[in-house]
């Protein structure tokens, strides 16, 4: 058996309980296709590093499990099926694993930078809604030069690469 | 050789074997993304070879899962 870990982001507006009730049927589905679930992480709310199906916010879910290709295999159908799920992705963590020796673990808090997150989230929405009034302000200064002005800001990185590469020379 | 000013980088995952590379750390792999989203060279960040290619992937990964971004430009 090898060990697994399936991370799946259910969309924002999905209430609480049933993305439970999702990670509870995808343990199910473990057993069932003869894998051992070991642990299940709630990460709980986190802003996307960029939109996924118009979605600005996810919730992440993590599901460790040891099982062979067919778990993998039936828990991506089904996670595939669900339209809340707006992404998942499976990752191999380890190759030959003995399913007696391990048993279920305890659940491990959120990396920290999520679990930070979620802590100042009132903050963090107001300031986004302000934000938003004035990106949409700028977006709307350089849509309007665009036609005008080449994008700047390229050559602009592209220097001061080239510049710290010197920096950092013998 | 009277140049020489910048001391030798030491890949900071083999001076810290206990540091472990994770596609689920973003607080550590934000070190390695310059603010583009672009993964930070070897000659750079000093990781070796090895150290480099796990940071690599890790980022791959986080970028999947939309922990770290593919880019900052037009968002």
């Amino acid at each position: 058996m090898r060990r697994y870990e399936t991370v799946f982001i259910a969309a924002d507006q999905t209430p609480d309980d049933q993305v439970r009730e999702i990670a509870e049927r995808s343990r199910a589905v473990v057993e069932r296709t003869g894998g051992k679930p070991i642990r299940t992480d709630f990460w709980g709310r986190r802003t996307l590093s960029y939109e996924i199906q118009k979605s600005r916010r996810g919730n992440y879910v993590l599901l460790v499990y040891a099982g062979g290709g067919e778990s993998v295999a039936e828990l991506e159908r089904t996670l595939q099926i669900n339209e809340s799920i707006i992404r998942f992705h499976t990752i191999k963590v380890e190759d030959q694993v003995n399913p007696e020796a391990i048993g279920p673990e305890e659940s491990k808090p959120a990396p920290a930078d999520i679990f930070a997150e979620s802590a100042e989230r009132g903050d963090r929405d107001r300031d986004r809604d302000r934000d938003r009034d004035r990106d949409r302000d700028r977006d709307r200064d350089r849509d309007r030069d665009r036609d005008r002005a080449p994008r700047e800001e390229e050559e602009g990185e592209e220097e001061s690469e080239e510049s710290a590469d010197e920096g950092k020379g013998e | 050789m009277a140049m020489m000013k910048s001391r030798k980088k030491v890949c900071r995952f083999c001076a810290d074997r206990k540091q472990t590379i994770d596609y689920k750390d973003v607080r550590l792999l934000m070190n390695f993304i310059t603010d583009r989203g672009k993964i930070i060279p070897r000659r750079i960040s000093g990781n070796c070879a090895l150290h480099q290619r796990e940071v690599q992937t890790a980022i791959k990964r986080a970028r999947v899962l939309a922990l770290v971004p593919f880019t900052t430009v037009g968002l």
